[in-house]
């Protein structure tokens, strides 16, 4: 439980270049969430990722990745992975706006710099559902 | 009115295009040519004999999308063969396609290469099957630098409403195309149903598709047989017997003779009348079938009424109030098989598949040229919540369908509530529901309760108070002994 509140907040932090995967976070985790937990999303840059994760204990990351932030992305998580551990790192593959097509077998090596999951569309987010719950369950368990 | 003479065609034109129809012929490789008017021009006898067709069965056939506006199999099959949406874009695309099987054998899925040919009303498509790479789609749209990715999107799409479309046949009810758990229990579901004509009952939010699914549910579990819709919530026992009169002619006229009622609703239809209703059920001894559809499924099994509460409904003869319960009797018969359909705000696995279907019928059906959905159009689909469930995805597609000129649905086709939508971060809490009657129930007893403090307990002094007569008074103070929801004076 996070000091000073009364009930388990997911924190999500979303660092993406518009709008799109804060929607999506703050339309689909609710389903999933338990009746007193609640959710706080927010947009950062990738810059300030790392000062934003300090202020709380535990959360998820959602990453954009494109054409352009790609180098600076996958430094910042390699990074992130090792400081904060407690911190589930998700990457969602924008479709929308990069004018770069990855392909899978290129996306699975993310997962060795410590990414748990990678999305390429929002509707994807519900299947990780189940890890989301999990991780902050466990991280629950551990803080009691 | 003669004829007008028809012009002898020279013999070297009419060589020449025997030449093209050998030439083409010769190719081992089954071709098939659609036609500017999306219909099919051509088949390969290669084509008539990997499909189990005549050459010629297929010609003129509608083939613009994957879904046949008719129910012949032979129409499905030319829709079957149409080209994926977006080619218009991309030029050449190869796509799986997976024929649907009109003869005894079953017709095996092939790779075809689909090249568009023309410009935009002239054009022609030509599809050959072939050997080609599984990821040449993939790597043709990042090559050429296609910009709208959603091509390769809405490719994957149509493979898999193809392949949900073969596997299901007859039973492919849109609303449970999908590959999220709830679907797959949907369809299993409904292939379990259909192998048996009994009770049947479906569970699940307003708008969720169950009379879709209700209604091609009895006409493969008993073909021929008559259904007759009933709106639960409008009956009172009266208007029940002359509503399902027919129904009951039906089944009287002979031993052998069986009908169905589908009731809309049933657990908002007045007790009176569902009392009605599991008399006449039970009855017909298992002749008249009942589809119930009804709302969430927790309340009406929970939540019975017991048989105590039965001999007391007397009390209740203007059951204005939804009751949202389902009589014991009904509630038995509508446990022999029941469907539970899930919310289509938690389908969202499903949305971009149930949108492409609807697409592709509206397409079928020549309501609007559109043939796929943009991705951001799709990105507004997932983030909205769906309070209207199926019915208001249907006609969100139909509005988006005929307010597009071109072949892509984009964000601001779609109706403002969804392609404005926003999801707060602090969602607002759900106010809960209000009865207005029991609300001012409520009202008008504190209101006696007080006027009955301030005489001391004297009904007709508080009756004169209140302005309204002692009978009226006590006729109040009645009901209020009944209800236990309020304290009793």
């Amino acid at each position: 439980m996070i000091e000073g509140s009364k009930t388990p907040r997911h924190h999500w932090i979303v660092c993406e270049s518009g709008n799109r995967w804060r929607q999506c976070v703050l339309r689909l985790v609710p389903e999933w969430l338990g009746k007193d937990d609640s959710l706080a999303v927010k947009n950062v840059l990738a810059g300030d990722v790392l000062a934003s994760t300090l202020r709380l204990p535990k959360g998820v990351l959602l990453w954009e990745l494109d054409a352009l932030s790609a180098l600076r992305v996958i430094q910042a998580i390699a990074s992130l992975s090792v400081d904060r551990d407690r911190w589930l790192q998700i990457v969602a593959v924008s479709s929308i706006s990069a004018k770069v097509h990855l392909a899978t077998r290129d996306l699975c090596a993310l997962s060795e710099m410590g990414i748990a999951a990678v999305i390429q569309q929002p509707e994807e987010l519900p299947r990780l559902g189940r890890m989301i719950s999990g991780h902050f369950a466990g991280t629950h368990r551990l803080l009691h | 009115m003669p004829a007008e003479p028809v012009p002898a065609e020279p013999n070297a034109k009419q060589s020449t295009r025997r030449g093209v129809v050998r030439l083409l012929e010769s190719a081992d490789a089954p071709l098939w040519m659609i036609t500017a008017a999306r219909r099919i021009g051509y088949v390969s006898p290669a084509a008539a004999t990997w499909l189990g067709i005549d050459v010629d069965s297929l010609v003129g056939r509608p083939c613009s999308s994957g879904v046949s506006a008719g129910t012949d199999p032979l129409d499905q099959l030319a829709a079957s063969l149409s080209p994926p949406a977006g080619l218009g874009s991309a030029g050449s695309l190869v796509m799986r396609v997976q024929p649907m099987q009109v003869g005894p054998a079953a017709v095996a899925d092939r790779d075809v290469l689909f090249t568009r040919v023309g410009n935009d009303s002239k054009a022609i498509t030509i599809a050959v099957v072939g050997e080609f790479s599984r990821s040449k789609t993939e790597s043709q749209l990042a090559d050429s630098n296609i910009a709208d990715a959603s091509i390769a999107q809405s490719i994957a799409i149509r493979q898999q409403l193809d392949t949900w479309r073969k596997r299901q046949a007859s039973l492919a009810v849109t609303v449970s195309a999908g590959k999220s758990q709830a679907a797959k229990r949907l369809r299993a579901r409904l292939e379990l149903v259909v192998r048996v004509r009994c009770h049947v009952g479906l569970f699940g939010p307003t708008g969720c598709g169950a009379e879709s699914i209700a209604t091609r549910m009895h006409s493969i579990s008993a073909p021929g047989e008559s259904l007759l819709v009933v709106d639960g919530p409008l009956m009172d026992a009266e208007l029940l017997e002359a509503t399902i009169a027919p129904a009951i002619h039906t089944i009287t006229e002979s031993n052998t003779s069986h009908a169905s009622l589908l009731v809309r609703s049933l657990d908002e239809m007045p007790m009176e009348a569902q009392l009605r209703l599991a008399d006449v059920i039970g009855g017909a001894g298992g002749r008249l079938r009942l589809i119930g559809l009804c709302g969430t499924q927790p309340k009406l099994f929970r939540e019975p009424i017991s048989t105590s509460d039965t001999d007391s409904l007397d009390f209740l003869p203007s059951m204005d109030v939804t009751p949202r319960v389902v009589e014991p009797r009904l509630a038995e018969f509508l446990s022999v098989m029941h469907i539970a359909m899930e919310p289509l705000r938690s389908r969202v696995e499903d949305l971009p598949l149930l949108a492409a279907a609807l697409v592709d019928s509206r397409h079928a059906a020549g309501e609007g040229p559109a043939e796929r959905l943009s991705r951001a159009a799709l990105d507004a689909l997932v983030t909205y919540p769906w309070p209207g469930d199926f019915a208001e995805l249907d006609a969100a597609i139909r509005h988006a369908v005929r307010s597009t000129r071109g072949d892509i649905i984009l964000p601001e086709h779609l109706p403002l509530a969804i392609r404005s939508y926003r999801q707060s971060e602090s969602p607002k809490q759900e106010s809960p529901l209000v009865a207005l009657d029991d609300a001012v129930s409520r009202y008008e007893w504190r209101l006696i309760q007080d006027a009955l403090a301030a005489t001391d307990g004297n009904r007709a002094e508080a009756a004169r108070r209140l302005g309204v007569s002692r009978a009226r008074l006590l006729r109040k103070i009645d009901e209020a002994k009944l209800d236990p929801s309020e304290d009793e004076p």
